[in-house]
């Protein structure tokens, strides 16, 4: 893997991945790394949105001292990978001992918190001066409150030679002691542009075959995710060899946005017949309610040609039904019961009045 | 006196190692102790190049140095304490290596990242790689007259400290242990001021720091050992039977070697009682911490001073066996006449998440992971005292709360901190709106603000002020912004974006005087009563140019929308469109309708929340919002949500209503104060909050009842009855306003106990006259109370509440908008 070769002969695009992986393709012919893990940025600058953000952080991989943080974020914008970017700048050849990852899936109760985390934070390695031992804390709002009490003084005691990152997706579910002895980074949503740029970037490098409404598709069921979108591309490009519209909604394992489209259209022209129609035919397929409205959510966002007070009440609606069906009422009469009362938004309210 | 102690907890072992204990001055790991030790002993000769290591080391020659001749001489105290140490470590083999009094300083030489001075003494050191520390310790005040929090504050601290480590003192109380609990919310400078405090009068601090288990450092010293598997101990049992045990130890050998030690004319005896006393990384630490505070400046001059015991990381307290323990040590040491030769302060951070937006009032969810506050974690005699010492500054046993740091304090020693750090430097210099949001957003917490600042201030001025440029292109390419929207948008980082965000929504930029969005009826069909609905079109699309964008999490970015929403709404009728598209944005994200998976279900749900909360703003007014800043509702300032500092009050409040339960219902109702226990027999806080207070409220001012609750309850909880809303006056003021909505029963309770004391200007007559004599003698009370001499004062008062206006109440708002 490119990472055994240390940062200085990092490859820092992803064209040069893929020229280092082709040199052991007769080796790993019939092993595949993931994408996600095999285009992941080794350095800082390869990392893709919240530049600004990112450009502190390479200021700090420069020079060094790197404060405790916290990285905010939905998933799959690049926490992680900023803060072992970030590390790999930071240490270089002393990466593997001079960090300890944890995340949500190692044990990480108190007594992990009270051990393993001060054993480490007492350990002594060789750094330059200015670089600290790094302690990655990833999903950090999983952890209890009370590992996280715990947490706190080993911060504070150990600061001098021992620095914190903690990766999360809420950080109000981090407690406020900590909250204050870190520097709080928000990650935002990354654009379908940058999405697109990257997905892109990974077809040539593989030299996957495509077509334009393929990548739409992978855009439209990331929503920002960009490991979900590289997953959904390789799960696609092994799948079925060819990445379009059709291929993608079918690994994805979600209704088609043009059918649910089309259910939408039959809403706002008050034809209940044959948006009831679609909505049996996505159920007969086998798609369950949550996957049925979610889509629904994400149509009527980008809905075009529909007046803004309109749009409004739809999601509230749907927001609503979503809400019960969470619930646990997955029926399809939910989903019935959403279609008619969207339906009815398009009509004369007075016409109803007894 | 000390072999009492030792030999409980010594075990038959001791005999077969006290042999050992002879010979091991010739085995191997003698040997290798000593190789060791010198090793660190050539550093600091060497003038240690890593700051780290430098402590250590001094720690450990310091330990090689007494550990000589106290072998020689075999003192029983050094024996039989080398005994007890060994024996804690449960393994056999864990034990041959701490043997020797050397060998604990060695690991203390190894483990000296643990230094307790590290974090101290860093500024006094003058750390040779200043420019490497966060600042937040860098800029640490060095004496207590840097350290920005109230006078007052500093002085009920100090006070409390002179008194009680001053043997002298006839104030004192010595019928126990003294304690002063210190707590607060993160930042507020609990433990700079004792520190600061300590140096200012020469104390030591002996601080509990949880060491690793024995058994890991010696079974597991390489963190990349191939085997897994030992990282895990062989039960929970083993993995924290000895800490709780060395805490024990640590408790009984501080507070009562420690006089011992300083008396003697060997000062330096205490490293190595502490080094191979705390059997772990704790003692060695304190004993660095006190030589390079207090010690070395003062030794042995004045009078004999005590040691200030300090907790702040807690043992392993959240198993119920181990917290008892916990518990029985404090209570122990409160009671027992012995340990009047220290003082014990324990520090507690309020945990609770700043901007959690839910108001947490029966806590369910805290119940299966119980944060540890100060209710749950002390023992209940301890709490009784406090709340009865309440008043009493002089108490043995005290509490001192910290608030958040006022803004203009913070600022103060910002401005202090940017004097030193950007000499010169102007190019990473912020500018003073950069600094003012910063202050604003973390809500008095000084450590906060200074992390963050340093944060920003990675990338020079210039350089920021490029990304700000470039954010506000990108978002506002297609018009221009408007000479008001531009000052209000000025000087924001798109990492302080917050503020922005919350202006582009309410300002709604749209062009009301142009045409009314078109609806095409071939697509959808538009009712005729809705085209009243029509909106001219936006200019932005809400989901994809804002939302997806937001630099905070969406329930905060919605609270900041329902703070400042109303500036922006031409009339009442706007308002309410606005507010119910709020409530359903609120409902979306209410985590009580998804049972035990809420958490997920919550996220899921959180697009459709910043949809209809964002959206619904935008489709609020129906025409420009209020052009003239002043015209409605002042200046189009936007704030900082109030929820979190309303949350912070409800939660006090609900404390105490925690603990009136507590005053009625007796001692064994404990776990009712801490919310871990209800059943039948109990009062539920709903009960306490709703029906309970209001009643006491009358009972407390009428004749026959007041003798009988005043002795019922404690003062804290007699004064939180009485005053609802004297002490407690302008939170309960706005605990009233925020609870408007939702919870009737409880506004009207606090209506009435809020007037009884300061005759809020909103009272109806009726109210008022059935609560007349009440109104009087509950400001009466207010100062007079228990000190017997009401009734003339009382009447006074009654008058002065009567006539005088000026009694009445401050806008709540008004006192957060500062």
């Amino acid at each position: 893997m490119a990472s055994s070769n240390g940062t200085s002969s990092a490859p820092s695009t992803a064209a040069q991945v893929a020229n280092l992986n082709a040199q052991f393709k007769g080796n790993v012919d019939s092993y595949e790394l993931p994408w996600v893990e095999k285009y992941r940025p080794e350095v800082l600058k390869d990392i893709v949105g919240n530049e600004e953000t990112v450009e502190r952080l390479q200021l700090i991989a420069n020079k060094g001292n790197m404060p405790h943080m916290i990285i905010s974020g939905s998933p799959g914008i690049g926490k992680t990978t900023s803060v072992l970017c970030l590390a790999h700048e930071l240490l270089g050849p002393a990466f593997k001992e001079g960090v300890l990852e944890l995340n949500a899936s190692d044990d990480r109760g108190i007594d992990v918190v009270r051990n393993k985390i001060k054993t480490f934070a007492q350990k002594k390695v060789t750094l330059p001066a200015g670089r600290h031992k790094i302690v990655i804390l990833d999903e950090a709002d999983s952890m209890t409150a009370g590992a996280q009490q715990a947490l706190r003084r080993t911060m504070e005691i150990y600061s001098n030679t021992t620095r914190f990152a903690l990766a999360c997706n809420q950080s109000s579910k981090i407690i406020e002691p900590i909250q204050s002895r870190c520097a709080m980074l928000r990650y935002t949503k990354l654009t379908d542009k940058q999405v697109l740029q990257r997905l892109m970037e990974i077809c040539d490098a593989e030299k996957v075959k495509y077509n334009a409404a393929g990548l739409e598709a992978l855009i439209f069921t990331a929503e920002g995710d960009m490991r979900q979108a590289i997953n959904n591309l390789q799960s696609t490009w092994s799948g079925f060899g060819y990445v379009n519209d059709e291929n993608v909604f079918k690994v994805c394992d979600q209704p088609h946005p043009v059918m649910v489209n089309a259910i939408i259209a039959s809403c706002l022209q008050v034809n209940v017949d044959n948006a009831l129609q679609g909505i049996h035919q996505l159920w007969r397929q086998g798609y369950s309610a949550v996957d049925i409205i979610t889509t629904l959510f994400r149509v009527v966002k980008f809905y075009d040609g529909m007046p803004e007070y309109m749009k409004l009440d739809y999601i509230k609606e749907i927001g609503l039904t979503h809400m019960k069906i969470l619930e646990g009422v997955t029926s399809l009469v939910q989903l019935g019961g959403l279609i008619s009362r969207l339906c009815k938004l398009s009509m004369d309210s007075s016409s109803f009045a007894v | 006196m000390e072999e009492d102690s030792l030999s409980d907890i010594s075990d038959p072992i001791s005999d077969i190692e006290s042999d050992t204990l002879d010979g091991v001055i010739d085995s191997d790991e003698e040997t290798f102790a000593r190789t060791r030790g010198g090793a660190a002993k050539k550093k600091p000769a060497a003038n240690g190049s890593s700051n780290s290591n430098k402590r250590g080391a001094a720690a450990a020659t310091a330990g090689t140095k007494k550990a000589k001749p106290l072998k020689n001489s075999t003192s029983p105290t050094g024996s039989t304490t080398g005994i007890t140490t060994s024996t804690s470590g449960s393994k056999r083999k864990a034990s041959e290596l701490k043997f020797s009094p050397l060998g604990m300083s060695l690991s203390a030489s190894e483990s000296s990242p643990s230094v307790r001075s590290s974090s101290i003494s860093s500024p006094f050191t003058g750390g040779s790689e200043s420019a490497d520390d966060q600042w937040a310790e860098k800029y640490a005040p060095r004496n207590i007259n840097e350290v920005v929090i109230h006078k007052n504050k500093i002085n009920d601290v100090r006070e409390w400290l002179r008194i009680y480590t001053n043997p002298h003192d006839t104030r004192r109380d010595t019928s126990g242990g003294a304690i002063l609990v210190l707590t607060g919310p993160a930042g507020s400078g609990k433990t700079t001021v004792l520190q600061n405090l300590a140096k200012e009068m020469g104390l030591h601090i002996v601080e509990w720091i949880n060491a690793i288990n024995a058994n890991n450092i010696i079974q597991r010293p390489v963190m990349q050992s191939l085997e897994k598997e030992s990282w895990r101990p062989a039960s929970l049992d083993e993995e924290y039977a000895p800490v709780m045990r060395s805490f024990q130890e640590f408790f009984s050998r501080a507070h009562r070697f420690s006089p011992l030690q300083l008396s003697s004319s060997k000062p330096q005896q205490t490293h190595t009682q502490n080094a191979f006393g705390g059997l772990n990384s704790s003692s060695p630490a304190t004993s660095t911490s006190s030589s390079s505070t207090g010690w070395m400046q003062s030794p042995r001059s004045g009078p004999v001073k005590k040691n200030i015991i300090l907790i702040e990381d807690l043992p392993p307290v959240s198993a119920l066996s181990s917290r008892k323990i916990f518990q029985d040590t404090i209570h122990n040491f409160a009671n027992s006449r012995a340990s009047t030769s220290s003082v014990l302060v324990i520090i507690v951070s309020d945990v609770f998440s700043k901007q959690s937006t839910e108001l947490q009032f029966s806590s369910t969810r805290e119940s299966s992971d119980p944060a540890l506050t100060m209710r749950t974690l002390l023992p209940s005699s301890i709490l009784g005292k406090l709340d009865s010492g309440a008043k009493n500054d002089n108490a043995r046993i005290r509490q001192i709360k910290f608030n958040p740091i006022a803004p203009t304090f913070v600022k103060k020693a910002l401005k202090n901190l940017m004097g030193q750090e950007f000499r010169g430097r102007t190019t990473y210099e912020p500018n003073s709106s950069e600094i003012d949001q910063l202050i604003q957003i973390h809500e008095g917490d000084i450590r906060a603000v200074i992390n963050a600042l340093q944060f920003m201030c990675y990338l020079p001025s210039k350089r920021r002020q490029k990304f700000r440029e470039a954010a506000r292109l990108l978002e506002e390419d297609s018009e221009g912004l408007s000479t008001l929207e531009e000052r209000s948008l000025q000087g924001q980082d798109s990492s302080l974006g917050i503020f922005h965000a919350v202006a582009k929504v309410l300002f709604n930029k749209r062009n009301w005087s142009g045409p009314q969005e078109e609806f095409d009826c071939d697509i959808v069909k538009v009712p005729p009563n809705a085209w009243s609905k029509r909106r001219p079109p936006l200019s932005f699309n809400p989901e994809k140019d804002l939302i997806e964008k937001l630099p905070v999490e969406s329930d905060l970015y919605t609270l900041m929308l329902h703070q400042n929403y109303t500036k922006h709404m031409n009339s009442i009728d706007e308002c309410s469109t606005a507010m119910e598209y709020l409530c359903v944005a609120d409902r979306f994200q209410s985590p009580s309708s998804f049972g035990n998976a809420g958490y997920t279900q919550t996220m899921q749900m959180q697009p459709y929340m910043t949809s209809v909360a964002v959206r619904g703003m935008l489709f609020a007014p129906t025409s420009a919002g209020p052009a003239s800043a002043n015209s409605f509702g002042g200046p189009k300032k936007h704030f900082w949500p109030e929820l979190f500092a309303v949350n912070r009050t409800a939660r006090a409040n609900d404390e105490m209503f925690s603990e009136i339960a507590l005053d009625l219902a007796g001692r064994e109702a404990h776990g009712l104060a801490t919310g871990s226990v209800t059943g039948p027999g109990f009062i539920p806080k709903a009960v306490i909050r709703q029906e309970l207070v209001p009643m006491l409220h009358k009972c407390l001012l009428m004749d026959p009842y007041r003798p009988i609750f005043q002795r019922l309850l404690r003062g804290s909880s007699k004064a939180f009855v009485r005053h609802g809303a004297g002490a407690y006056g302008t939170k309960a003021g706005i605990v009233k306003k925020e609870f408007g909505e939702g919870d009737e029963g409880f506004t009207e309770e606090l209506d009435a106990s809020a007037e009884g004391i300061s005759s809020t200007s909103g009272v109806t007559d009726e109210v008022g006259s059935s609560q007349g004599l009440g109104a009087g003698s509950g400001s009466g009370f207010g100062t007079g109370f228990g000190k017997g001499k009401m009734t003339g004062q009382q009447q006074r008062q009654e008058q002065r509440t009567r006539v005088d206006p000026s009694m009445v109440d401050d806008d709540p708002i008004e006192d957060f908008s500062d």
